[in-house]
């Protein structure tokens, strides 16, 4: 039994370690084509010739009364031809819709929205007199996918931005992220951008001014995460096309197939990823060729956790939602007809980001009470406490490496001296305790929490 | 959760011995061949009870709970009744175990909240059935290895010290790479901003000064092409005409043409394309005559095919407007929609070549997609032949017609429109409602107004923008609506049109 145990552990730390480390390499190969691809594209030409469609972005909120103003008027500065804003004002308990009426000379409009798909009653939809294309839904809280579905109902335009109201995006992240649908128009369903902390940086006007490192380890830590998640992961999926997540911070969706998809779901916490997979499920049983895609170079930038309750609070909720998604769609899973999202990505999710903090974390405990028990050689366990330390730390480094190789946001070689020292003590500690958080997501999941958690932001102004 | 983390330390190193007692026996006493699993699965199931007691992370906040005395009696009474049980039996080892035990459960459950005590309590009874009982003692196996498990564990260790030293070399040598590729591009990016500079100059004094071609050649030197082509790049992207043939005539002095060319016959993509993409820059027209850029095109690298269509796109020419044009029906969709890109980039300078392939152009997906490029090169002279596509039976064929009417603000006929505007097709009739305003004047009121009761929103929508639009009477025809009308939707729709276009 102890053997099995070891052998079972021992196996599932080298083929998880070996998914990821896989993983890496593929999107060091992508990142690295991609970022040549880009070079030959003249986003100018995008501007001139009008040839690129309308958009309309969303961004709901919800008692963000210390962010929302600057969000807003960094929104309505971004470098696209035509687009309009929808500010859903989830119920916010705080003076959420006085800051914006406030701000932006808001007035009651008339309203005749489409009902497209579900959501709780709007109470008004204001416009502003100082710029014609921000609109302000005020409505009754149902939680982020119900004000995105609001707002996809008040929506003119066929290709819809979801996004985070306290993030900021960089001016021309949504032309960039448009450019698949320009090059693609018939198959790309969805486009996902990158998301960066925000902590550390200089913001002034809703822009951000001067990119630097967080100044405390907690940020710090997550910093690397993203690396990891967003150019590692995700340009792998996108490679291997199986992307199942696009981050809720930063999406840009073609509005039909969201529509013909029924929109976000209401019963979810992990309504970003539910509603990607929603697309795969539909286009592959209806025949309908299709991408979904991943692109590293529209930056959104969002103020990262910098308490460990929040952080907590926020790990937690994105693993009951990636269980909620899976067991949802559980008949995807090992399903050929799904192609390589059933066969790859799916499996993937279900054994190493659902299983992952269970085993993993089993794992610790085991390898504790296994030394006190005598049922563990220490010898060994401390060697293999040094490799599975050794394999994190490569995994992180090579994220920075990827950093380093395509974007460089980071401009000093101290910044990314910095990283790679935090990379070395990510894994004392900080793993272990998000794997914690985790497990408690998994918790809630079986005992069917459906709470968010409150989510505090300082504000990006507070320096 | 340092000092709860402190508290087990401190205590396993302080009853060392007794703890090597206690191990002996979970090792080599078959009864607690599963002790580990247990104490494993319990400690989870402490965690998960833990948790759902306060569905909040746990070990977040320092707790500020003053200690009770109830906290540490009940422990204390445990301990005390061991003691004396224990004390009596003479087994000291079993007393020192139970009490380092119950000391530290107290003594933590200072650290914990209040609320958390009856887990803790819980924990220690589950725990129970793995606390070695002293008549178990009698069972204890020999000590010994098995030799098989020895070899293993052996040949284990020998493979963990080499992984080891794998996994240091690997970060030591991407940590270098890390660093030597940042000090080198930071010093190759002052290395080309200097030559940026220094040919930049150059040029400008070659353009602006009228330097001498061969000088200004000898002047560049031994050209570093890269930096060189990234600063042409940018000129280019600034002067046209007279002093863009300069700078084409200037490039091939210096030998550049010779360059690109080898390059582009590099195995590696992006080299490759990165040279298509300057060869067209500086309009490489020799190319097209040869049948390097149709070869190109043909090409089964979506990347090299989009790189000649660029490059035929900046060479701008008849017979480069052409070859794009053909682009337009390739199987590659991201070679279609840059042909189309380019082709509206062209302008009217394209209509001619459109219009020739529309005369043969058979399939009907094909017209739509050939008069939705006329709609955005917007040339007068297609008037004469519009009618013919807006009279046509294929309804694509007549939205993308109605388009072309829009952009160049030709009137549609009233009766055609009248004709189109009780169509069934929901698309045909959103295209022509929303053109509505450029094609027609405001007699067509009569028409559109009923369809602001139509169940479809879209329509509802662009029917009253359109009215909207059509001026003042459009907008009376608004206002009666919603004064008189009776359908609920059209009355909000006209007020939420009059709000959106105020």
């Amino acid at each position: 039994m102890t053997e099995f145990f070891n052998i079972f552990i021992l196996y599932y730390f080298i083929v998880l370690n070996t998914a990821y480390t896989g993983m890496m390499i593929i999107s060091l190969v992508g990142v690295i084509g991609y970022v040549r691809r880009l070079r030959l594209v003249n986003f100018k030409d995008y501007f001139k010739y009008k040839i690129i469609p309308p958009v309309s972005v969303i961004a709901p909120a919800y008692n963000e009364e210390l962010t929302v103003a600057e969000s807003v008027k960094s929104l309505l500065m971004l470098q696209y031809p035509e687009y309009e804003l929808i500010i859903v004002n989830d119920g916010s308990k705080d003076r959420t819709l006085e800051v914006l009426i406030e701000n932006f000379d808001l007035h009651i409009s008339n309203k005749a929205v489409k009902l497209q798909i579900a959501h709780k009653p709007i109470k008004n939809l204001y416009r502003s007199k100082m710029y014609n294309n921000l609109i302000v839904i005020d409505k009754e809280n149902g939680r982020k996918a119900d004000a995105l579905n609001a707002g996809i109902n008040c929506s003119k335009y066929n290709h819809f931005c979801s996004i985070d109201a306290d993030s900021i995006l960089e001016k021309d992240s949504i032309l960039r992220s448009m450019r698949p649908f320009i090059e693609n128009p018939d198959r790309m369903m969805a486009v996902g951008g990158i998301v960066r902390i925000a902590n550390g940086c200089d913001i002034k006007a809703g822009e951000v001014t001067n990119i630097r490192l967080p100044n405390s380890a907690l940020p710090m830590f997550q910093v690397i995460e993203y690396f990891r998640a967003f150019l590692a992961g995700r340009i792998a999926f996108d490679v291997l096309n199986c992307l199942l997540i696009i981050s809720g911070a930063f999406g840009v969706f073609r509005k039909d197939i969201v529509l013909k998809c029924g929109g976000y779901a209401h019963n979810t916490v992990g309504e970003d990823m539910e509603l990607v997979v929603k697309i795969h499920k539909y286009c592959l049983e209806n025949k309908i060729p299709y991408k979904i895609a991943f692109t590293p170079d529209p930056v959104c930038w969002t103020e990262a956790p910098d308490t460990t309750t929040i952080l907590g609070r926020q790990r937690g909720r994105w693993q009951r939602g990636t269980m909620e998604t899976l067991f949802k769609y559980k008949n995807m899973i090992f399903n050929p007809k799904y192609k390589i999202v059933g066969m790859f990505g799916f499996p993937f999710f279900l054994f190493f980001e659902m299983m992952g903090p269970v085993v993993e974390l089993t794992g610790y405990i085991y390898a504790v009470v296994g030394l006190i028990t005598g049922h563990i050689n220490i010898n060994f366990a401390i060697m293999f406490f040094i490799v599975a330390y050794g394999w994190g730390v490569i995994l992180s480094i090579l994220s920075v490496f990827i950093e380093e190789l395509s974007f460089k946001k980071y401009p000093k070689l101290g910044d990314i001296l910095k990283i790679v020292y935090y990379s070395f003590l990510e894994n004392l500690g900080y793993r272990q305790l998000t794997l914690v958080w985790r497990l408690q997501g998994i918790v809630d999941y079986f005992s069917n929490v459906q709470s968010w958690g409150e989510m505090t932001r300082s504000g990006f102004n507070k320096k | 959760m340092p000092v709860f983390f402190f508290l087990i330390f401190f205590y396993i190193f302080i009853f060392q011995k007794k703890f090597l007692w206690l191990r002996e026996q979970w090792i080599y006493n078959e009864y607690y061949e599963f002790a580990p699993f247990y104490i494993v699965a319990v400690i989870l199931f402490f965690l998960i009870k833990l948790y759902k007691i306060k569905p909040n992370p746990i070990f977040y906040n320092k707790t500020s709970r003053p200690v009770s005395v109830f906290f540490i009696s009940i422990p204390l009474i445990l301990i005390s009744s061991f003691y004396i049980h224990i004390s009596w039996k003479n087994n000291y080892n079993y007393f020192f175990f139970i009490e380092t035990i119950f000391l530290f459960i107290s003594l933590s459950i200072i650290f914990i909240n209040k609320k958390y005590f009856s887990v803790v309590i819980l924990f220690f009874l589950s725990m129970i059935p793995v606390i070695p009982a002293p008549f178990l003692l009698k069972v204890q196996v020999d000590d010994i290895i098995d030799p098989a498990a020895a070899e293993l564990l052996k040949r284990n260790i020998k493979f963990m010290s080499i992984a080891i030293y794998i996994i240091v070399a690997i970060v030591l040598l991407i940590f270098t790479i890390l660093v030597i590729h940042r000090k080198n591009s930071e010093k190759k990016s002052k290395i080309k901003k200097i030559l940026i500079e220094k040919y930049s100059e150059i040029i400008n004094n070659y353009l602006y000064e009228n330097s001498d071609i061969d000088e200004t050649a000898k002047k560049l030197g031994d050209i570093n092409y890269p930096v060189f082509l990234m600063t042409v790049d940018k000129i280019l992207d600034l002067i046209k005409g007279e002093f863009e043939n300069k700078i084409i005539e200037l490039s091939k002095n210096a030998g550049v043409y010779n360059f690109l060319i080898t390059e582009s016959k590099n195995k590696k993509w992006w080299k490759k394309v990165k040279s298509v993409y300057h060869l067209g820059r500086l309009k490489y027209e020799e190319g097209i005559k040869n049948g390097f850029f149709e070869e190109l095109l043909e090409s089964n690298s979506e990347d090299v095919k989009l790189a000649a269509i660029t490059a035929l796109s900046y060479i701008d020419n008849e017979k480069s407007i052409y070859m794009i044009s053909k682009m337009l029906f390739d199987t590659s969709g991201a070679a279609k929609e840059k042909a189309k890109e380019s082709i509206i980039k062209f302008g009217k300078k394209s209509y001619q070549t459109i219009i020739r392939i529309l005369e043969n152009e058979k399939k009907s997906d094909n017209i739509a997609l050939l008069l939705n490029l006329i709609s955005h090169i917007k040339d007068d002279n297609f008037i004469n032949k519009i009618d013919f596509y807006l009279n046509h039976s294929d309804n694509k064929i007549i939205c993308a017609a109605i388009d072309i009417a829009a952009s160049l603000e030709y009137p549609v006929d009233y009766s055609l429109l009248s004709k189109l505007l009780q169509s069934n097709d929901i698309c045909l009739l959103k295209t022509v409602l929303k053109n509505i305003p450029y094609i027609a004047d405001f007699k067509i009121i009569g028409l559109i107004k009923n369809k602001m009761e139509d169940k479809d929103w879209d329509i509802r929508y662009f029917a009253a923008s359109s009215l909207y639009k059509l001026g003042d009477k459009g907008r009376d025809m608004l206002h009666y609506t919603i004064n008189n009308s009776k359908d609920k939707y059209a009355v909000e729709m006209a007020k939420m049109v009059i709000d959106e276009l105020r």
